[in-house]
């Protein structure tokens, strides 16, 4: 009986010890591959910007680039989405801003100089990316090309699963002849089931 | 040893309503200190998130409204486009009786479910806390979320006449955005708008716009109530979730603007109308799944009864007989009708649309009704700027406990007809029991 009862007490103890379990993902990659919901994670940033790269790098506008004006500014990826990934297109902004300033190939003016630009701050009602914008943009802060895209999806739920397709287009605008000179699809699906 | 951890275990069944279970949170948010309501919340919801707690959910809609009247509308909107991924729906209106029958039956304390309309309310409030945080990329996420809901969800005719104010909020974000073509898409099925821009070639692109978005009353909240059915001669008592209104201390809002009266908010959507249509649309539900638990309740007490009498053990019998006793106590109280609905939601929505120059502006919203309140702000409207002024008038209109609710007699109620073929059938199965 005591033995119950002592087998009992701990039992107890031990449900009320065993709290949360946080792990590192240095110490684990495993928990940075897993997906745990249906917008956009580390994973997919980065196969976005292995996607986007190896073309952009292999492109007719990057071999055939002109010398002098290789002036680029990333400018917006919109969310047209019914997704909160906002911070995640952030990031993807920051991150392609990295590839190139550390590729060398061009002048990098960043985003965030360009959030802070009078046009912008005036326009805070429609579209950032609109030829006129684009130009004013590109003639005050000296940039000759544009990054900028969008993002929308598809949503569909059956049962206990939820399914959501990215399409992100990711495309460079000449900011002299408003022209698109490169432009990139790049597909992302997420499923949540229980 | 088996005995004494059956006890434990009955004893930690019984528990207290919903209502009972957040009562110092309704002191807290109508007694003018929703910031207060927001610390009881989060603690109840981390205690929540670690017991695997079957309020999660729900008191997680509960701190979205606190953490609105608290003026925190970035993480309110946050947590509301949370929800949206995570809340489980059940509608007792349509779903089948053996859907319900599971749902009353599980073996496991369940998980808040929230109804369709309920679902679409948090992407409702999703777009509000956005605009009130000035996160247009998040309102209209939120936008493009309502519309899927209004497209998929199961709605009848009526959810929807009684969700325009969705659509034309929905349509409001969009147009904000710059998005015209999808606010036309919400805007083209709504008879009026309350949210209408100027029209094109009028619109001012040196003015901005002043949204004021003012949540009036309280919502009608579910308690748990004894109802009675006579069949035969019998008396059956059901615990359901009833549905009470509740004191409604400003019903008016008015908008002065830089001293210019602009006059009162337009009601854009009727909460409590909404709430008590869908309640009358569940409660055969509601009585059937509770008649299914009360049939359950007595097959178990029946099994525990005969397996008393065949012990024939004297050493024993007390202990059993109490045993007994208090399985029949603790099943009664288990029954307890699910009372988890979100309270701390308004009786109804106003909005009010006010396309202003650019500059500096006063905006005083005025309430009205039993008690009267003021309440003022300064605007900087930048061209084509959206502002919005939000205000939950109901955290001003104290709160001083719940309405003391009698029994009702549902006997000869178009609703009891389900419930009375599963109580009949109880006696079918205490035959096969004995």
């Amino acid at each position: 009986m005591l033995r119950h009862a002592l087998l009992a007490v701990f039992l107890i103890l031990f449900m009320a010890c065993s709290g949360p379990t946080v792990q590192r993902g240095t110490d684990d990659p495993d928990i940075d591959q897993t997906a745990m919901s249906t917008r956009l994670d580390r994973a997919d940033l980065e196969h976005a910007m292995d996607k986007w790269l190896t073309t952009f790098d292999a492109s007719g506008f990057v071999h055939n680039l002109p010398s002098g004006n290789r002036t680029i500014s990333v400018l917006e990826i919109k969310n047209e989405t019914s997704e909160h990934i906002g911070s995640a297109l952030r990031t993807l902004i920051t991150s392609v801003e990295t590839k190139l300033v550390n590729g060398g190939v061009f002048d990098v003016v960043a985003n965030d100089d360009v959030l802070k630009s009078a046009i912008v701050q005036e326009r805070l009602r429609g579209d950032m990316v609109d030829p006129d914008t684009m130009a004013a943009l590109g003639k005050e802060l000296g940039v000759n090309y544009f990054v900028h895209g969008r993002v929308g999806d598809t949503t569909e739920k059956l049962q206990d699963a939820r399914r959501v397709q990215y399409t992100l287009f990711l495309k460079v605008t000449e900011v002299a002849t408003r022209r698109t000179v490169f432009q990139e699809q790049i597909d992302i699906t997420k499923q949540i089931s229980s | 040893m088996h005995r004494v951890l059956l006890l434990a275990v009955l004893c930690s069944a019984a528990c207290s309503t919903y209502e009972e279970r957040i009562e110092d949170i309704h002191h807290a948010y109508y007694n003018g200190t929703p910031e207060q309501a927001v610390l009881l919340l989060e603690e109840s919801v981390d205690d929540s998130f670690f017991d695997v707690d079957e309020d999660f959910a729900v008191l997680r809609m509960e701190l979205s409204s606190a953490l609105m009247a608290a003026g925190r509308h970035e993480e309110a909107g946050r947590l509301l486009a949370e929800l949206y991924d995570e809340l489980e729906v059940l509608d007792y209106s349509t779903d089948t009786v053996e859907d319900i029958m599971a749902f009353a039956l599980a073996s496991e304390l369940q998980d808040y479910h929230a109804s369709p309309p309920e679902k679409l309310l948090v992407n409702t409030r999703g777009m509000m806390a956005f605009l009130a945080a000035d996160d247009l990329d998040g309102a209209t996420v939120e936008a493009k979320r309502a519309g899927t809901t209004l497209t998929q969800a199961d709605l009848d005719d009526q959810d929807r006449y009684d969700n325009l104010f969705v659509s034309a909020l929905a349509g409001f974000c969009m147009d904000q955005a710059g998005r015209r073509q999808e606010a036309d898409d919400f805007w083209n099925e709504l008879d009026q708008n309350p949210l209408q821009p100027p029209p094109p070639g009028q619109a001012d692109p040196e003015h901005g716009t002043i949204l004021v978005l003012v949540e009036l009353g309280k919502a009608p909240i579910r308690r748990e109530l004894a109802v009675a059915i006579w069949a035969d001669g019998v008396r059956h008592e059901l615990r359901v979730p009833v549905l009470q209104d509740r004191d409604d201390v400003f019903t008016v809002a008015s908008v002065v603007l830089d001293d210019v009266p602009q006059g009162r908010v337009p009601v854009a959507l009727d909460l409590g109308a909404q709430l008590e249509r869908r309640y009358d649309q569940e409660l055969p539900g509601l009585l059937a799944a509770a008649a299914t638990q009360a049939v359950a309740r007595g097959v178990v007490s029946e099994v525990v009864s005969n397996s008393v009498s065949d012990k024939g053990d004297a050493s024993d019998d007390i202990f059993a007989m109490a045993a007994a006793a208090l399985t029949s106590w603790t099943l009664a109280e288990a029954q307890q009708a699910d009372t988890r609905c979100w309270n701390l939601l308004p009786q109804s929505f106003g909005a009010m649309r006010l396309d202003v120059p650019a500059g500096q502006h006063r905006v005083s919203v005025e309430l009205s009704g039993a008690k009267g309140h003021s309440l003022r702000f300064e605007l900087d409207v930048r061209p084509g700027g959206t502002h919005t002024v939000y205000v939950a008038s109901d955290v001003y209109g104290g709160f001083a406990g719940h309405k003391p609710l009698s029994e009702e007699d549902l006997t000869g109620h178009p609703a009891a007809i389900r419930a009375l073929q599963i109580l009949s059938s109880a006696s079918l199965v205490n035959e096969i029991v004995d």
